[in-house]
């Protein structure tokens, strides 16, 4: 009966190609045309492997790291999830080429950390996405608006689409993690030092930077500038596309879900970032970047560490990011996508400040209760000032319970 | 209730305001039931670039076809459907039969222990699933059942099993002792009685029963994207999810035509089965 | 049952007809002579099922508890009860238990209610038949068509708010999955949808069982309607009643799927039940043995509750 039965055709080792387990499907084609360039590199195409829900990913790849069943690489995220699974020793150290990427000047600085554990590199970044503000190229010219360069500017953007009956901004606590986008926004563009130290720990959710953040937060769900708390991010491109929503916080992307439902990038729809709320405060953006590491028990580890030594080339990248619609880690390749190019450019020639992406900065327990926390601010069920001192003892007691496991 | 009122084989000069009142309800129910299975298929029908973000109550244009087949060439349906039919049917058949051995063996022979026995295998039902995934899988990827058709269909086997036999051992509660006393008398095999007298008399439950099962193993999702990865052994249900996951970029419309393309096994099986839980003798009769 | 299929097969021999007859008798009283070879044959027809479920299902549970005993540090030591203490002090977890109880009421309740008199309304066929299949056809449908349904119902956007709009109320027109307890009670009512399908099947197999000499007794009694229902089929039903009922109030207590695609157990873990905060802890939070205990109280909670209805259903009546 057994022999009767088939096995998996993507988990048997096939030569020629490094494995890589990811949680996200709908970039299957893109990896294997990237993978196209990779051979010509070094020998080795990529084969796909991936799990359509991202939590039964996490887990099943964890486990999988223990066992002689892993991937030649994982798709990962950044900062403390990729921290949590270099601690456990199931990572390859891939330092040496990090420095590799450093002298060729394929990497900036200010992405080694997330990418850390202890000083040692685990992981390559995957693309690096910024989260930006989409709009309606049609809708703003309909009501004489621009991309907003300042604080005051949004707000009028803003109420000119409210009194023409356009919902302004999307935002939404449905499918949970999309609570904390604007927080990381208000935070970061009310002060973005401040927003560095809050996500390492070394600020507090009760101090009034984070305090002004919600209070704007809030100014804006009363005013009826957003969304109900329950919308459905994966109607967002057609809510742009229909005019009934504004403005559609997000990460970069979410571009290529845009771009499918016929609007074109730079033409049709433009995207901005957040301006500081006061004009004095430094610029900012937040960014994300997924991960590749290589398992330390890879079937094919040589030809894993091969693919991750030249996975930020730019020719690899090039059809990489054709592909995303978005952003490469590598300051020296341009995305092929107009909105995204503009943005890129200007934030390297303006040195912005790079912030990481909520979600990847702290204990992924803190993280995700803090993240619970700001949906119920979002339905109106806690005021600004009980959220932060809920999030606040929480932040106490993981930061303590992650050093405690560092010890 | 009113059906059996109207059991009597007299004529009846006038309709009993019974029947009306029992009418109206049945229709109001079904219409209210019918209300989201109706929003579904039409908002399925939509074609997939003219999706506002918001549900639409009535057709507009004919894109079902198209979408369904976006669907289906986008998440590769056609394989992933192939291997569910297969589990659905072995494991279900297979938990059926082992579920109504044991339900014979509980409640028909003289096995000791009988409550025991009985929430032994009953306590399966009881776990929640989301316990099993960590432990499966290391155990799965321990013995080479990881990523193997066979896996798939031992574990779905062994969740089928609990609730097959509750309704098995149920039924089999109500068949009349004094056909297998008789069947002893006369030196029948256990075996043989199993076969040619206990099987036959609960073929209705069995089908039941079947059913069910059929329709839990179609639709799990949780097992399929834990123990399997390979597009070939895939069930049909972790493609679907693969198209959800890419929801914003495909819309609703496309989600819902491949959602209702996968529903129509199980819905053919409910018509089919349909004369096995009607029965073919009036109560009137 | 057995009744309806003996119509069509004349292969077993036919019992003599009962019309008092119960549903069913102590199996134990029947003692042959040949025991040992029966006990034998016993345990050769009870293995493979138990067999299945010790290895697969009882096996790994017996895992759980042991993880659900040790904490949730890197290097995981033994807590003792530490991790059941969760439960007298976080305010999640008590919500939880809130819904469960919701949930297992709801679900209950509800189909047992519908699906009885759903089967029994559309029992003897004709354009009933068309009704039948409007509420069993749910069932039927994948879990992500049902997901995407409701939320197109159920979100603030959606059909459920634009209906009341049309008919000018406005008023109760809200987010009905954003508030406590409100979001819990939809999201009942969205799975009695789905779920009372199987509690129909399972009545109208019933129905059948019932044999047609004992309707005819009981109108040559003179009993009609609702006294007729009440005092000849009901009990007839009892079978599947406790099938019904013991499924329901095992499915209610395990509550997860449509919540966890409806609302994921939010806003701010307000519509969690037990099996959601059990996912919730292990799986995102990361707490394994914190996810280990609550999945042990939750099962305790099912096991008990089921031996409580069913230890007095195991047997049949007078017995």
């Amino acid at each position: 009966m057994l022999a009767g039965c088939a096995r998996g055709n993507s988990t048997a080792v096939q030569p020629g190609t490094t494995s890589l387990a990811n949680d996200n499907a709908t970039w299957d084609q893109g990896y294997v045309a990237a993978g196209r360039e990779l051979k010509k590199l070094t020998g080795y195409a990529l084969r796909p492997l991936s799990n359509p829900n991202p939590t039964s990913y996490k887990q099943v790849t964890q486990i999988s790291l223990q066992t002689t069943k892993a991937t030649d690489m994982i798709k990962w995220a950044s900062g403390y999830f990729l921290k949590s699974l270099a601690r456990t020793g199931e990572l390859s150290d891939l330092s040496s080429l990090w420095s590799a990427y450093e002298r060729k000047g394929w990497v900036t600085e200010q992405a080694r950390e997330p990418m850390s554990y202890r000083g040692a590199v685990y992981g390559v970044p995957l693309y690096e996405s910024y989260y930006v503000l989409f709009y309606n190229t049609a809708l703003f010219r309909k009501h004489g608006l621009r991309a907003p360069d300042t604080w005051e500017e949004l707000l009028h953007n803003a109420e000119v689409l409210k009194k023409a009956g356009v919902i302004p901004f999307v935002a939404t606590q449905t499918g949970n993690w999309p609570a904390y986008e604007w927080f990381q926004e208000l935070v970061s563009k009310v002060d973005p030092e401040f927003y560095g130290e809050l996500v390492s720990g070394k600020a507090r959710y009760t101090d009034p930077q984070a305090h002004q953040a919600l209070q704007i937060w809030q100014d804006f769900m009363r005013k009826g500038w957003m969304t109900p708390a329950d919308f459905d991010q994966n109607n967002g491109a057609a809510a742009l596309k229909s005019g009934r929503v504004g403005m559609f916080l997000h990460g970069s992307w979410q571009s290529q879900g845009i771009a499918a439902t016929g609007l074109k990038p730079g033409t049709d729809f433009d995207a901005f970032v957040l301006p500081p709320v006061e004009a004095s405060t430094r610029r900012s953006v937040i960014t994300e970047s997924g991960v590749l590491a290589v398992p330390r028990k890879a079937v094919s580890h040589e030809a894993a560490m091969a693919n991750a030594a030249n996975w930020l080339d730019p020719k690899v990248q090039k059809v990489w990011t054709d592909f995303l619609q978005d952003a490469s880690a590598n300051p020296r390749s341009r995305p092929g996508n107009p909105v995204m190019a503009g943005l890129k450019q200007r934030a390297l020639e303006e040195r912005w400040t790079q912030l990481p992406r909520y979600g990847e900065s702290g204990p992924p327990n803190l993280v995700q209760g803090n993240t619970d926390d700001l949906g119920a601010f979002m339905t109106g069920a806690s005021s600004p000032r009980s959220t932060l001192r809920s999030m606040a003892d929480r932040a106490a007691k993981e930061w303590a319970a992650w050093e405690r496991d560092e010890a | 209730m009113p059906t059996l009122t109207t059991s009597g084989r007299a004529p009846r000069p006038r309709p009993a305001p019974g029947r009306v009142l029992r009418n109206t309800v049945l229709v109001v129910t079904s219409l209210i039931w019918a209300l989201p299975t109706w929003l579904l298929l039409v908002n399925a029908l939509v074609p997939a670039a003219d999706y506002s973000g918001e549900p639409h109550w009535w057709p507009q244009g004919f894109g079902l076809f198209d979408n369904i087949s976006q669907a289906w060439t986008q998440a590769e349906l056609g394989p992933a459907m192939g291997n569910s039919l297969l589990y659905a049917v072995t494991s279900a058949t297979a938990a059926i039969l082992v579920a109504t051995m044991a339900a014979f063996a509980t409640v028909i022979m003289p096995v000791k222990r009988k409550t025991l026995w009985f929430w032994l295998i009953y306590s399966g039902t009881l776990l929640p699933l989301q316990v099993f995934l960590r432990p499966l899988f290391l155990a799965y990827a321990g013995t080479g059942l990881y990523d193997a058709q066979f896996g798939l269909f031992l574990v779905y086997v062994a969740i089928a099993v609990p609730f097959a036999y509750f309704i098995m051992r149920n039924f089999a509660l109500t068949l009349a002792p004094e056909i297998i006393e008789a069947a002893r008398m006369d030196g029948a095999s256990w075996w043989r009685i199993f076969w040619q007298i206990h099987v036959p008399l609960s073929w209705s439950a069995m089908v039941a029963a079947f059913v069910f099962q059929f329709v839990a193993v179609w639709n799990d999702l949780l097992f399929g994207i834990t123990l399997s990865t390979s597009s070939n052994i895939r069930p049909v249900m972790a493609a679907l999810a693969e198209l959800q996951g890419n929801y914003s970029s495909v819309g609703p419309p496309v989600v819902l035509g491949g959602a209702l393309l996968v529903s129509l096994p199980t819905v053919v099986l409910f018509f089919s089965a349909q004369r096995f839980f009607v029965s073919s003798l009036r109560l009137h009769g | 049952m057995s009744s309806s299929v003996e119509q069509r097969r004349p292969s077993p021999p036919r019992p003599s007809a009962r019309p008092d007859r119960r549903p069913g008798r102590p199996a134990d009283r029947r003692r042959g002579p040949r025991q040992a070879g029966s006990r034998l044959a016993g345990a050769g027809f009870l293995a493979p099922a138990v067999l299945f479920v010790g290895a697969l299902l009882l096996l790994p549970f017996a895992t759980t508890i042991h993880r659900s005993f040790f904490d949730d540090r890197r290097v995981s030591g033994f807590a003792g009860l530490d991790n059941y203490t969760l439960f007298l002090n976080d305010p999640t977890l008590v919500r939880s238990v809130q819904n469960t109880l919701m949930w297992v009421v709801g679900s209950v309740a509800l189909p047992m209610v519908l699906g009885l008199a759903i089967a029994v309304l559309t029992h003897s066929g004709g354009w009933s038949r068309m009704a039948r299949l409007l509420v069993v056809l749910p069932y039927a449908l994948s879990g992500s068509a049902v997901a995407v349904v409701w939320n197109f119902v159920l979100t603030t956007d959606g059909a459920a708010n634009q209906a009341l709009r049309a008919f000018g109320l406005d008023s109760f027109a809200q987010g009905w999955l954003l508030e406590w307890p409100g979001n819990t009670l939809v999201m009942i009512i969205a799975n009695t949808w789905q779920a009372a399908g199987v509690a129909v099947i399972l009545f109208l197999v019933g129905l059948q069982t019932i044999p047609p000499e004992t309707l005819e007794a009981a109108a040559l009694d003179g009993a009609a309607g609702w006294r007729k229902f009440w005092y000849v089929v009901l009990p007839q039903l009892r079978t599947v009643s406790v099938i019904v009922v013991g499924t329901s109030l095992v499915g209610g207590l395990k509550s997860f799927d449509l919540i966890w695609v409806l609302t994921q157990g939010g806003p701010g873990r307000q519509s969690e039940t037990l099996a959601v905060s059990m996912y919730q802890e292990t799986f995102l939070a990361l707490h394994p043995g914190a996810g280990a205990a609550v999945a042990v109280v939750l099962t305790a909670i099912v096991l008990l509750t089921s031996w409580l209805y069913l230890r007095r259903q195991l047997t049949p009546k007078g017995t």
